[in-house]
């Protein structure tokens, strides 16, 4: 299959992290910093090991695409990264802050505002309206209602989306899902964002769109990191992590 | 469809439908019984109990469900309407009786009755002539289960009761038991009625007074009632002594028939009790029923796949109708099955609460009605969860089940929730109120007081006895006494000397010692208490209530009753008796049964029956001091050391065991409700397990995911509860009509009821989806 690198960018649909009033610099400080991370699941009979050591950084503002065969870890990693789930050995820091440890309570604060989330399955809750599953993450931090309704109505507006607001997820395509999906996971303004394979269920013209409008978040300074089989959509990337068996294997800057 | 498939909630189901069958059949079949009563009546339509009514000058006409001995028989002569007159009346019970070998045999009732019981009361005759037995003096009939207890050959042997020893009484016939659902079910001897003489005072032959006995008779089919009670009444103006009765103060007097038909409905304690175990009963098989249906809703999201794929195959909706009936029937029939298993462990507690033994429950009497409920509940959680598989759509062949049919649920949810709060509010009105019939002030202390029933001894015996008991370290006080304050007390005129116009009617105690007013606790307000008697014998004196001064006052004009005499019927005119003292007024009888009148007490201790004490503190080994003296100085009386307390507990048996049925129901219902709710909120986690791993990958803590849960629990827990308590507070008037001296229903009360059913469901939110709450939502993400 033929590699096609984005060529042009696109206006950004979405908002402004500098813009907002958030401020943080680019290519410059540490957003993520992983030292010899490992999580082994064990049940009565069988220990796995998902992750066996795990060194890596992500720069503030950096686009980093997680790739490996099936079961080397990458989802797992991506679940520690985005305080999912605790390691079992290591150490992690967010943005300077040690997280590897935190209590269930404490990484959901810490995950609240800092982090997005997109899934392959976009994860929307069907007995939810395309606006209330946008609105949910502002609900969960505690912003006002008036201000909640300015701010979905603003990224649906730029997501293309608007249209749909009353709608409910299964009368959407896959492609409008993942809008939707990504719309609830930048609307919050998070720091980082982590998308698991964010086109495995789309089409190639939806697929693109989705990986652009990804591009263009981390073009307004969204670090992003992204688990993906596609060697198209890790070309979006600046730079690729291998992984293997739990292990980084090799670092590729594109 | 495999009816025990893992997550189908088998086991949630067997466990409710096992609940509230238990206690659902049992009080159908209870309330069965109660309609059924005293079935073994031979044409009870034509069959009346004589009920005595009188009037006296100045009072309202009263009615007495007895009469005097006479009666039965004068109207068997006298009414050409009356096919067959019987009477009997009680003597002794609760106690044993000797026979000839020394071996002693407790028996529950032995009653005087007359050659024509049988006539109406229909039971088999297993051994003997009954007409002539119960004919004949010094001759009784036992019932079968007595004889059993003997060995079987009872026939011919002559006993003595412990209460009467020295009274031979041969036995010459032997009775099947009466059902348990009659009043005769704890006769165990019949005494022939010209045997009364023995025992007791003769009044068999009267016409007025000595109004113990219980007459019946039976009128042709064609009888006009009108015509019946006219003629008893021109009789009763012939036969009366009309002359003595006005010179007491009798303005009228005369003979009521009451229908046995449906009597026993007509006592409102009776017919309140049924219509809170009907309740309780519907609630918990209504529950029970409703709970099934829940949990087939709720396991629908395992269960639609297989049902759809069936479809597509070609399965019929008729198939899944009849796979549902069957797989009921065999939950049903798993649930009968443990339900007899419970039965059997808890015979003893089901008699205990009932009055009836479980085969009685489960008899004939009752077949046909439990059946018939039975077939109810299979059909209602066999043709509903029918009714809802065949409405699958074949697409869930191919993807998941999410329909949330959360309406269905709340709603059943919502009944469960309403019943069992409704249900608590009634437990605790009654617990309440069975609190506060044993702590109500009655006027007398007897919360350190044990007595001993010393029927069996002589007055010197008595006397020596409680002289004996006096001197134990342990005993504060004691008093020999005719009677204990919870019972009924006889009733006397009492007449000022010199005037034969009797002033009123007044509870008499007969006699009691000076230590009566100490050992219970009296308060002596005028006057002076008894002087004790260093012998056995007793003095023309009296102690009287204040009510007894008060009506004096009021009747008679006499001001002040202390040092005055009064004239008492029992004892007569040779005997006036001197007022010595006013005791503060105290309460005789029960707050079910409470004297209302004039109370009177005679100093002596003779024809006493009881040894009260007071101890100085009611402890194990007190009560075991005490019985080992009477041990020691009469082995042979059967003395047994009471507590008090226990006597007046006794005396509102009736509401402490509806109070246990409801306590039982109230607790199987929670329970079901519990089940449910644990059921839902756990198919409700499983179903929106997605959701909440979503919401929770969004930013929801733990506390938040669970506030989900809650708050649409809470939504319909809420107005449910209140709708609980409503009817739960008419349930409580209603249950309150029957007790004259009533707890005060109030809000308060009734809002914790609420908050308590409320804290729970909460709890059970909480602890259900805690797991859910906690767990990687990555676990259920994957999932999908």
């Amino acid at each position: 299959m033929t590699l096609q690198p984005p060529t042009t960018r696109q206006p950004s649909p979405l908002p402004s992290r500098e813009g907002l009033g958030v401020g943080l610099g680019r290519g410059s400080a540490t957003m993520i910093k992983l030292e010899n991370i490992k999580k082994v699941f064990r049940t009565d009979v069988v220990e796995t090991t998902a992750l066996g050591g795990i060194n890596m950084e992500v720069k503030d503002g950096e686009f980093v695409a997680v790739m490996g065969p099936s079961g080397c870890g990458k989802s797992t990693l991506l679940n520690i990264l985005g305080l999912l789930d605790n390691p079992t050995e290591g150490r992690y820091w967010l943005d300077g802050v040690e997280v590897g440890s935190l209590k269930e309570r404490q990484r959901t604060l810490t995950r609240r505002g800092q982090i997005g989330f997109v899934f392959q399955s976009f994860n929307l809750i069907d007995e939810l309206t395309v606006e209330q599953n946008i609105e949910l993450p502002l609900k969960y931090l505690g912003v006002p209602a008036a201000e909640r309704k300015e701010r979905v109505e603003e990224i649906m507006r730029r997501m293309a989306i608007s249209h749909r607001a009353g709608h409910y997820p299964q009368q959407l395509s896959g492609g409008q899902q993942q809008r939707v999906a990504i719309a609830r996971a930048v609307v919050v303004k998070p720091k980082l964002v982590l998308a698991d394979e964010p086109t495995g269920n789309l089409d190639t013209k939806n697929g693109r769109e989705v990986m652009d409008l990804l591009t263009q978040l981390n073009a307004e300074g969204t670090t992003v990191v992204m688990v993906t089989h596609s060697q198209r959509d890790a070309a979006y990337a600046t730079r690729t992590i291998n992984l293997l068996d739990g292990m980084v294997v090799e670092h590729t800057l594109l | 469809m495999n009816p025990f498939v893992r997550g189908q909630g088998a086991f949630i189901k067997i466990t409710s439908l096992t609940v509230g069958l238990t206690v659902g059949l049992v009080l159908v079949a209870k309330v069965q019984l109660e309609h059924n009563y005293d079935s073994c009546i031979i044409d009870k339509e034509h069959v009346y109990e004589l009920h005595e009514t009188f009037q006296r000058t100045g009072e309202e006409p009263q009615q007495h469900g007895s009469t005097s001995g006479g009666i039965a028989p004068v109207l068997a002569q006298g009414i050409p309407e009356v096919v067959t007159a019987t009477r009997y009346t009680a003597q002794f019970g609760d106690e044993k009786l000797t026979l000839e070998d020394g071996s002693r045999h407790y028996f529950e009732q032995a009653v005087f009755a007359d050659s024509c019981f049988f006539n109406i009361f229909a039971t088999r005759t297993l051994l003997g002539d009954a007409r002539q037995i119960l004919s004949t003096a010094g001759q009784c009939m036992i019932s079968r289960s007595l004889s059993e207890k003997m060995g079987g050959e009872a026939v011919g042997q002559t006993f003595c009761f412990a209460s009467a020893p020295q009274k031979p009484m041969t036995i010459c016939g032997v009775y099947e038991d009466y059902p348990e659902n009659s009043t005769f079910a704890r006769f165990d001897i019949l005494m022939s009625m010209p045997s009364v003489g023995t025992y007791a005072w003769d009044g068999t032959e009267n016409l007025v007074g000595n109004d113990r006995y219980h007459s019946y008779v039976r009128l042709r089919s064609d009888a006009d009632m009108d015509k019946v009670r006219g003629e008893v009444k021109q009789l009763l103006q012939r036969i009366l002594p009309w002359d003595n009765l006005k010179q007491v103060g009798c303005i009228d007097a005369g003979i009521e028939l009451e229908s046995v038909a449906g009597n026993r409905m007509k006592d409102t304690t009776v017919r309140t009790t049924c219509i809170i175990l009907g309740v309780v009963a519907l609630v918990m098989l209504f529950t029970a029923v409703m709970n099934y249906i829940l949990v087939v809703i709720s396991s629908l999201v395992g269960r639609a796949r297989q049902v759809a794929v069936r479809k597509v195959l070609g399965a019929p909706n008729r198939e899944f109708f009849i796979g549902s009936i069957g797989e009921a029937a065999l939950h049903l029939l798993v649930a009968l099955a443990l339900m007899a298993l419970l039965l059997y462990a808890g015979r003893d507690l089901t008699r205990d609460l009932l009055g009836v033994s479980v085969t009685t429950l489960f008899s004939r009497q009752t077949f046909a009605l439990l059946l018939a409920v039975g077939i109810i509940v299979l059909l209602c959680c066999g043709i509903l969860p029918g009714a809802i598989y065949s409405r699958i759509p074949l697409t869930y062949a191919y993807r998941l089940y999410s329909e949330s049919k959360r309406v269905w649920k709340l709603s059943l949810l919502a009944f469960q929730f309403v019943l069992s709060t409704m249900l608590l509010c009634v437990l605790t009105t009654i617990y309440r109120q069975y609190d506060f019939m044993l702590s109500t002030d009655m006027g007398y202390q007897y919360d350190k007081v044990a007595y001993v029933n010393v029927s069996a001894l002589h007055g010197d015996s008595i006397y020596s006895l409680a002289r004996e008991i006096e001197n134990l370290p342990c005993i504060a006080k004691t008093a020999a006494a005719y009677s204990l304050f919870c019972e009924r007390q006889s009733g006397d005129n009492v007449l000022v000397p010199g005037n034969p116009q009797e002033v009123f009617n007044c509870a008499n105690m007969f006699f009691a010692e000076s230590g009566l007013v100490e050992t219970m606790g009296l308060q002596i307000v005028h006057g002076r208490d008894f002087e004790r008697l260093n012998h056995q014998g007793w003095q023309p004196e009296m102690l009287v209530d204040e009510h007894f001064a008060e009506k004096m006052k009021n009747v008679a004009g006499i001001d002040d009753v202390v040092g005055r005499q009064f004239v008492n019927s029992s004892l007569g005119t040779q005997y006036p008796l001197t007022v010595v003292g006013v005791v503060k007024n105290f309460t005789l009888g029960s707050l079910v049964s409470r004297e209302e009148r004039p109370i009177m007490v005679v100093n002596g201790n003779v024809f006493t029956h009881y040894i009260m004490m007071k101890l100085q503190s009611i402890t194990p080994e007190n009560l075991a001091a005490v019985q080992q003296l009477c041990n020691r100085l009469y082995p042979d009386a059967e003395l047994n050391v009471k507590l008090y307390s226990n006597e007046m507990a006794d005396q509102y048996q009736e509401t402490q065991h509806t109070r246990d049925l409801v306590m039982i129901g109230c607790i199987a219902a929670l329970l079901i409700t519990l089940i449910g709710l644990i059921g839902y909120v756990r198919d409700e986690v499983q179903r929106r397990s997605r959701e909440l791993a979503i919401r929770k990958v969004v930013g929801a803590t733990v506390g938040e995911v669970q506030l989900l849960f809650g708050r649409s629990i809470a939504l319909i827990a809420l107005p449910s509860i209140v709708v609980g308590m409503a009817l739960g507070w008419y349930l409580s008037t209603l249950l309150m009509q029957q007790f004259a001296y009533k707890v005060a229903l109030t809000w308060n009360v009734f809002a914790a009821d609420a908050l308590f059913v409320l804290l729970v469901i909460a709890a059970v939110v909480f602890i259900q989806t805690r797991r859910v709450a906690c767990d990687n939502p990555v676990e259920y993400l994957k999932k999908e």
